[in-house]
């Protein structure tokens, strides 16, 4: 990472992660058993972790896992259940802190769905200007400042300013939404899967466009996506997720080249090469995940995984840091010395 | 129409193939006019041999199953000779198509919640198939239904058989949808991108089950997707299909490991793959045409950094880069 005391929003300095999540949580309430008791949908059970200023932090895990939730939980555009927002040093929300409204401009998302996340009755100069507008922003500066974006997400002003989304081809409506996300000037963006429904031969220009504008902008990324080829690609740090919780965290280069959890490993075994030699010949993980609707106690991992052992299904295992001391951490019995797993010894 | 594109090699040429497709070509009527979406398609494909069709959204993937299922609606211009197993699928009436639907040809789908009924179990939907094409008792459909589901392993079949489509996870549900789709022991399975909203992991699972079940059962595939990586895995042989047409055919060894069109190019040299982190990918630029736009080239023209102005104006012919490998570019001419 770069120098970053030179933005003047800076408050903590450089040791001061931009954002710090702390045992979130977020459980959708399902129906009731015969004997009236009720049932959560645990999407967000117990994370935390922190992303320092100018870091991309990429997020992978199964469909379902709770990747969208834990974006618009991180957002505060979805309210949490428990847990705390601390931005550059200011907890969110709170009366001494940094207030909600200021977050909302400081922290931008980027949605899965061009479509359906952009307003068809406005033209794209009306979309990017609308936030600004609404925070304050005069309509001279707002109209100029749309017109920079369009231009700096490759969509000339001149053409597109008037335009209206279904005039857009995905990729350039994918455009839009970035440039929205950028209009306020934030310092953190969450993207949602920003380029799972493009066009393959769309993909790498609007990745391209991503790491620009990052440098460009000195943003910070979470960057969500099943992809895990385009995770590396992009991110400093990665975190895996397994049904609601964190399996794994830490650099990409150590949770990809040495990935300790048994979910990780099976997960990363399952990337599909392009080369017709390099073919899997047996499945890496057999079957599917189970249902989040009041998981069982222990790891959640436990029914798929090849180490089980008992003391999986009676204690849920904690992120444990490795010896390498460099953030990588792990939530598996085998990697706790003294869990009782057989292998934690040799860990 | 005469002008026959790329054929796809044959492997031996005594042996009919179980499925072969000449000059296929689709258009949607819209507006008084015809909005050409598949173009010049020609295909052959052996008993027992998986071929997997490659290409992003809109290129006409889908509509070239449908056509070879005759599952397009009436008002779809279809030009061109579809045979399969001896029968002409262009000219043969409603009646005996449905009896071949099934025994002959089946289809999986991308999201299974469509092919199955969501009022009826998914065991009931298995037998309900199996007493009406096989004339099977309802005694020996439940077990063959049950063997089924074992076939495709999906855990305590004898259990799931009375679950409801909605209460299977993804995985499952998919599994479910290839057994109905083998219920009848069909010579030839059409996939449409069945593991495309599954997860990684379990998109290998349903993946090397399809591959396994194939070669058993000596069932021959066409494997729809939009992942190069998917075709390495799984096919024989591939065809890259962009706006409507076949750009490149041949052994997925050698268009995967050899490619030659410069879409084929491009889509490789432009992916992440293992490429160092935050560097600039070689992106292909613009996007695919608008299919209402009918180019009188080469469709990628616009977007190939190598086209020449003949590019603009004569569609390229298919030119053997070796036995089992064709690519349709002027360059390679
Ligand atoms: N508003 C909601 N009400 C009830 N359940 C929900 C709601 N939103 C999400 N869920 C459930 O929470 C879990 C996590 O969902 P989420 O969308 O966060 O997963 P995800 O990891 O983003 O999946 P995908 O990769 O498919 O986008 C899922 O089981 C989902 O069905
Ligand atoms: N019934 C229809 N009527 C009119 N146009 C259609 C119809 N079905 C498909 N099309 C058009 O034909 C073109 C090819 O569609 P097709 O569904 O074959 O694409 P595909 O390659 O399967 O794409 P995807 O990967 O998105 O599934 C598209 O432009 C589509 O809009
Ligand atoms: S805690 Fe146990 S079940 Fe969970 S991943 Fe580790 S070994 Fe496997
Ligand atoms: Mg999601
Ligand atoms: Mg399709």
């Amino acid at each position: 990472m770069e120098s970053v005391a030179l933005d003047p929003r800076d408050r903590g300095g450089k040791v001061q992660p931009l954002l710090i999540a702390r045992s979130l949580k977020k459980y959708f309430p399902m129906g009731r058993s015969l004997l009236g008791k009720r049932s959560y949908l645990h999407a967000v059970d117990d994370v935390s972790f922190s992303i320092g200023k100018r870091e991309t932090l990429g997020v992978v895990g199964e469909s379902g896992c709770g990747k969208s939730t834990l974006a618009r939980v991180l957002l505060d555009l979805m309210r949490r259940d428990a847990g705390e927002l601390i931005f550059d040093g200011e907890a969110v929300g709170t009366f001494d802190g940094i207030s909600r409204s200021e977050f909302r401009k400081s922290a931008q998302m980027v949605f899965q769905d061009s479509y359906a996340s952009l307003n068809p009755r406005l033209t794209l100069e009306e979309t990017l200007t609308f936030g600004p507008v609404y925070h304050g922003v005069k309509r001279a500066e707002a109209v100029t400042r749309a017109n920079d974006l369009l231009h700096m997400v490759g969509l000339e002003p001149r053409r597109y300013a008037a335009a209206y989304p279904h005039e857009l081809s995905g990729g350039q409506r994918q455009r839009v939404n970035i440039a929205r996300a950028l209009s306020l000037d934030p310092r953190l963006v969450v993207m949602d899967e920003p380029v799972s429904a493009l066009d393959k031969s769309v993909e790498a220009q609007v990745l391209n466009l991503l790491i620009e504008l990052r440098q460009r902008m000195s943003l910070t990324y979470v960057f969500i996506s099943h992809d895990l080829n385009v995770v590396r690609f992009l991110s400093d740090r990665v975190m895996v997720m397994y049904l609601g919780k964190i399996v794994e965290i830490g650099p990409v280069d150590a949770v990809f080249n040495r990935p300790k959890h048994p979910y990780t490993l099976g997960l990363l075994a399952s990337r599909l090469s392009t080369d017709p030699d390099r073919r899997i010949d047996s499945a890496p993980l057999s079957g599917d995940p189970p249902s989040p609707i009041n998981p069982p106690l222990g790891c959640r991992f436990a029914s798929r995984c090849a180490f089980t052992e008992g003391v999986c299904h009676v204690r849920t295992p904690v992120l444990t840091q490795q010896a390498s001391d460099d953030g990588h951490s792990t939530a598996c019995h085998m990697v706790d010395i003294g869990s009782g797993h057989s292998k934690a010894a040799q860990a | 129409m005469m002008n026959f594109g790329p054929s796809l090699p044959r492997h031996s040429e005594v042996t009919r193939p179980l499925l072969s497709v000449e000059g296929l070509s689709v258009a949607f009527p819209r507006e008084g006019r015809d909005i050409q979406v598949v173009r010049d398609v020609s295909l052959s494909l052996e008993a027992g041999k998986v071929l997997c069709i490659i290409g992003e959204s809109g290129s006409g993937k889908s509509v070239t199953l449908r056509s070879i299922m005759r599952l397009l609606q009436r008002s779809t211009r279809v030009e061109g000779r579809i045979v399969l197993d001896g029968h002409e699928m262009t000219a043969l009436p409603e009646r005996r198509l449905a009896k071949l639907r099934g025994p002959v040809v089946s289809m999986v789908f991308q999201e299974p919640m469509n092919a199955f009924d969501p009022v009826y179990s998914v065991g009931e939907q298995i037998t309900e198939t199996l007493r009406h094409h096989e004339g099977m008792d309802s005694k020996a459909a439940n077990l063959r239904a049950r063997e089924l589901l074992d076939l495709v392993q999906v855990p305590r079949a004898a259990e799931r058989l009375s679950a409801y489509p909605h209460e299977l996870s993804g995985g499952l549900r998919q599994r479910a949808m290839i057994a109905l789709a083998l219920a009848c022991g069909p010579k030839l399975l059409l996939a449409d991108e069945p593991t495309t909203a599954l997860d990684a992991t379990v998109q290998i699972q349903v993946l090397l089950l399809l591959r396994r079940l194939q070669r058993e059962l000596g069932m021959a595939m066409i494997f729809v997707t939009h992942d190069l990586a998917v075709g390495a895995q799984i096919a024989d042989d591939v065809a890259v299909m962009y706006a409507g047409r076949f750009v490149e055919t041949g052994s997925a060894h050698s268009v995967l490991r050899n490619p030659s069109h410069p879409y084929t190019k491009g889509l490789m040299a432009s992916s992440v793959g293992d490429k160092p982190a935050g560097a600039m990918l070689d992106a292909i630029p613009g996007q695919p045409p608008d299919p209402s736009i009918l180019l009188p080239g080469c469709s990628f023209a616009p977007r190939c950094s190598k086209h020449v102005d003949a590019c603009l104006t004569s569609i390229p012919r298919p030119i053997h880069m070796s036995s089992n490998h064709v690519a349709c570019c002027i360059l390679q001419d």
